[in-house]
């Protein structure tokens, strides 16, 4: 006996009575092109982001401190494709290429893996309060940045002497809550120790602050932690554009099973899925991203944390969508307050900063909006 | 396609809860594992899905120890529908129930077209297709239930394995979930239950497994749920009761005793 | 059960411990506490002077040791009464112009702006005559110099003199602390010989038409990436010599240090670039071989100047009484049409009366060392 037939008897049977927990039939007969609509939707939605994406990535050319006339902007640009000579001043070309093109792309491509790897761990932890700076990427290259300044390193050896020392963060997280919860591959005990060695780390960071040098050491320091890319030259691309694309590539390619991770440990196993590898694939490919990106532009927040809620208000929870959508969305919205930090005052603004002062109010609306999702 | 539990000792590091399990479920058998809390059925069940190592003797599937297979392979043999829960995210219901095609994907691919119309054709069978766009954390708890089973049948497995599938139900609703279940059952599938009612037992399922201080029996539903052995393993007295139901059929009923 | 008792008042017991502990460390630092008690009844050992913030102050008559709370101060008391100098606020190792007695001074840290690093029972066990607390005393840093330094009174019990740093207040800085000190004679000599060198230069770079005034970019931090604006303290000597500070910024107060970007400095595009010298922003060379850098008036001309620093910023860091040669230096440096001057000689001169040392040919060479065009 079918199902429906039994409901329709049950509801001849109890009409006026409507029991909350009884199967309803709705009224609304889900049309068989259900998925295939979403599917074409949330193509569209991934469309509209990467023109989006393509809009502000070219508009940030026209934006700086060294005015460039749009007219001006162009025909350098035309003739540089066409191969001429130029016809431009040798300030307006290093302007151009050697500070204002470094400086966009380096904030696309951390914006757009800050945001993948919250988004990935937000699924592998099964909360969607999580930052990819939990298991100590971020305070691990905080530190390390801030060794190398306290020894006059100079710029490409603060990114790479951070960048390390983020992987080294996260192994010993990973190592040390290895040991303690051996057979079950408890998430719990890797988001705890995680918070352990980013507080150690930030320890660290204090101490180092306390016995910097007031005069110059420590202004230093201070400002490099709080995130900034006006220092950024076309030799720092390398150390974050090469470890951004080793890491981001598995993170596409397996991302359909992240949803099942979110189900829980056993029942991912259930379904088929090698949680300990996916998660330790996952778990690799966000510190290589967050760490590279910590290492070139300071510690950046609250990307990780909105840009994957909004992607999921955009296209639903789904990582086939969801994961690129989050990418697009963070490198656009990271290159916006990039553009911002260096316009607005003319002091350069941390990112930071600007990413809590824009960042928080949008998670409280973002928060109110999605409220069905969390009651 | 048989699942066999051979002679099996099972448990944690430290503590052995079972041993010398033995049993047997055919293709369309439907086996109901009773027993109070903290006996067993966990571990038990657990050990069949591959959570926990077996700490002795062997599971077989159609003849193969399935100690080894990887979890891809499992998944495509075992259904597991466990209790129902929230999930973080707001999946929507087709999304939930295509998930059981991971098992059939391969490790970069995500759910084709054909998969799209198995998962239809799961919720079709147990007819809840009209949840399919809604989402999943907004339906109510019995639908959930159904839409877990949706997914585990998804899997095309040969056995399906559910984890107290009637726990957070009406009454209404837990007794249209058994017979779904009893008759997912007759159309060939191989079923595993656990619960900790009796009456579930008499419902759906002629075989069932007792797990109690004393050990494991495992027989027809009529001789093991006796007075008796209610008593021994529930500690309450209950008296065993007869019924004809609308088509004549002969239906056991246990009922507790105030005294 | 008595135990669990134990255990209980045992660990409450802990717990108060602890936050006791927790508030006598953070009472330690802390220089809001309320105005001092002076004593008011003049004792024949003491005489009150008013400091350069205005306050009445109460010192011994005579006065053998004294402890500077911040580094500007170090370098007028090493000039005026070094003997009388009883610690020194940070190790350095631009010692090779101190005297040996000075180079084995205890080090008991300072108030230094963003930090206090001063080691307050060392400090109180020394016992100085008196402490110095030097700084800039605009109307808006008067009022909390004042605060800071009855702060430090409260804490060591000695009593403090607030000295104005900023540059052209340094003759009276002299003569006031050679008051104070008892050693009038030599304050006043060094007073006057600041101020005949600062009225010579003032003059000097006053003749120099506006269009020859030459743009200048203060480049601190790193990949030189901070600065100074006009406004500030920090930039007083830049002022002075009529440099054109091109750094149109945010202004900073205390530590100063408003980063910038490479674009802005591309827009200002400055003819003369001043490294500072502090820290060891010594890639002097590597700014020569940038990329970006290269493309600046500055660099392309070979104007890039590092601010002498032995054994005191000449510029900055910490704005001392140094800048009285220093002056010197960027003037002659920028205008070298309009400041005539025998640079090497001021040096040796200043060295030698300041500083009691006389420097020697290759001396000079190695203190204007990336300082001075070739």
């Amino acid at each position: 006996m079918k199902i429906s037939n039994m409901l329709k008897r049950n509801q001849q049977m109890q009409s006026s009575n409507a029991v909350k927990d009884k199967f309803r039939q709705s009224d609304t007969v889900a049309v068989n092109d259900g998925p295939k609509i979403k599917v074409r939707k949330n193509g569209l939605v991934l469309a509209i982001l990467s023109v989006l994406l393509i809009v502000i990535f070219l508009w940030s050319f026209t934006v700086g401190r060294y005015a460039v006339p749009l007219p001006q902007l162009l025909t350098v640009f035309f003739s540089k494709l066409s191969g001429q000579s130029a016809a431009w001043s040798d300030a307006l070309e290093t302007v151009l290429f050697n500070i204002r093109i470094p400086r966009i792309i380096v904030a696309l491509i951390i914006g757009a893996v800050l945001a993948a790897s919250g988004a990935a761990f937000q699924g592998i932890f099964r909360n969607p309060m999580v930052s990819p700076d939990i298991l100590g990427a971020s305070a691990g290259a905080g530190f390390g940045a801030s060794l190398a300044i306290l020894y006059s390193l100079d710029s490409l050896t603060i990114q790479l002497v951070a960048f390390v020392f983020g992987i080294i963060a996260v192994l010993m997280t990973y190592l040390v809550s290895g040991l303690i919860s051996r057979r079950n591959n408890s998430v719990l005990v890797l988001v705890l120790t995680g918070m352990v060695v980013t507080s150690l780390f930030s320890a660290f960071i204090s101490l180092i602050k306390f016995t910097a040098d007031p005069n110059n050491k420590l202004p230093e320091i201070t400002f490099w932690l709080m995130g900034g890319l006006s220092s950024i030259k076309p030799k720092n691309i390398p150390l974050i554009l090469v470890p951004s694309i080793i890491g981001i590539i598995p993170m596409l390619l397996f991302r359909y099973k992240l949803n099942a991770l979110s189900f829980g440990e056993e029942e991912a196993q259930s379904l088929g899925i090698d949680t300990k590898k996916i998660r330790f694939i996952y778990i690799i490919c966000a510190t290589l991203l967050t760490s590279s990106a910590v290492a070139t532009g300071g510690m950046i927040g609250w990307v990780g944390l909105i840009i994957p809620h909004l992607a999921r208000i955009l296209v639903g929870p789904n990582y086939k969508f969801m994961l690129p959508a989050s990418i697009l969305l963070g490198g656009s919205y990271l290159l916006l307050i990039d553009d911002l930090s260096r316009t607005i005052f003319t002091l350069e603004i941390p990112l930071s900063i600007l990413t809590a002062i824009i960042g928080a109010p949008f998670f409280i609306y973002l928060l109110y909006r999605s409220r069905s999702a969390w009651t | 396609m048989i699942l066999e539990v051979k002679d099996a000792s099972l448990g944690y590091a430290k503590r052995t809860v079972l041993s010398n399990i033995s049993f047997e479920v055919e293709a369309g058998e439907l086996l109901c594992l009773l027993g109070p809390n903290g006996v067993g059925k966990t571990t038990l069940f657990k050990s069949i899905l591959g959570f926990i190592a077996l700490k002795g003797g062997e599971i077989t599937l159609g003849g193969q120890n399935i100690q080894h297979w990887s979890k891809p392979h499992l998944a495509r043999a075992i259904g597991y529908v466990p209790q129902a829960h929230t999930p973080p995210f707001p999946y929507t219901v087709l999304d939930v129930v295509l998930m059981g095609r991971i098992a059939h994907l391969g490790p970069f691919s995500s759910p084709s077209r054909n998969d799209v119309k198995i998962a239809e054709g799961s919720l079709d069978r147990l007819g809840v297709s009209f949840l399919k766009d809604r989402t999943y954390t907004e339906i109510s708890g019995g639908e959930r239930q159904m839409v877990l089973i949706a997914r585990a049948l998804t899997q095309t497995p040969r056995i399906l394995i559910l984890d107290e599938p009637t726990s957070n139900l009406d009454y209404g609703n837990q007794v249209r979930v058994l017979l779904q279940i009893k008759k997912l059952s007759e159309e060939g599938i191989a079923v595993v239950m656990t619960s900790h009612f009796p009456n579930h037992a008499f419902l759906c399922s002629p075989k069932v497994a007792l797990l109690n201080r004393n050990g494991f029996e495992i027989g027809m539903t009529d001789d093991i749920i006796t007075e008796r052995n209610m008593k021994e393993t529930y500690g309450i007295n209950v008296r065993i009761t007869k019924l004809s139901d609308n088509h004549g059929a002969e239906i056991k009923n246990c009922v507790a005793l105030r005294n | 059960m008595l135990e669990n008792c134990f255990k209980i008042k045992f660990s409450k017991g802990m717990t108060i411990l602890f936050f006791l502990w927790m508030i006598l460390l953070l009472a330690g630092c802390n220089s809001k506490t309320n105005s001092t008690k002076q004593d008011t009844a003049a004792s024949p050992n003491t005489r009150e002077i008013t400091d350069m913030a205005g306050r009445k102050v109460e010192i011994p008559t005579e006065i053998n040791t004294v402890y500077c709370a911040v580094p500007t101060a170090e370098a007028m008391l090493y000039s005026l009464a070094p003997e009388k100098m009883a610690a020194r606020v940070g190790a350095s190792s631009n010692t090779k112009y101190l005297s040996d007695r000075v180079k084995d001074l205890p080090v008991l840290g300072g108030w230094m702006g963003e930090k206090c690093t001063a080691n307050l029972e060392e400090i109180t066990k020394q016992s100085p005559d008196i402490i110095i607390f030097m700084t800039d005393l605009d109307s808006a840093n008067k009022a909390k110099a004042a605060e800071t330094s009855d702060g430090i009174t409260a804490q060591t019990k000695r009593p403090v003199i607030v000295l104005d740093s900023v540059f052209t207040t340094t003759p009276e800085a002299y003569r006031l602390m050679g008051d104070i000190l008892g050693v009038q004679a030599r304050a006043e000599k060094l007073a006057s010989y600041s101020e005949q060198k600062m009225a010579s230069i003032s003059n000097m770079v006053a003749k120099i038409p506006d269009e020859k005034l030459v743009n200048v970019y203060y480049a601190e931090g790193i990949e030189w990436l901070s600065t100074e604006p006009e406004a500030n303290h920090h930039t007083d000597v830049l002022r002075f010599v009529r440099g054109k500070n091109v750094a149109d910024v945010m202004n900073k107060s205390g530590i100063g240090m408003t980063p910038v970007s490479m674009e802005q400095v591309f827009s200002w595009n400055p003819d003369v670039i001043l490294v500072s010298s502090s820290g060891s922003i010594n890639n002097f060379d590597k700014m020569m071989k940038d990329s970006s850098w290269t493309k600046i008036n500055a660099v392309k001309n070979g104007k890039v100047y590092v601010t002498p620093s032995k054994p005191f910023g000449w510029f900055d860091r910490p704005p001392n009484i140094m800048r009285v040669l220093g002056a010197q230096w960027l003037a002659s440096v920028l205008y070298p049409d309009y400041v005539k001057i025998d640079l090497n000689q001021e040096v040796k001169d200043f060295f030698s009366l300041f500083l009691n040392y006389e420097l020697t040919d290759q001396e000079v060479t190695e203190l204007l060392d990336h300082a001075v065009t070739h």
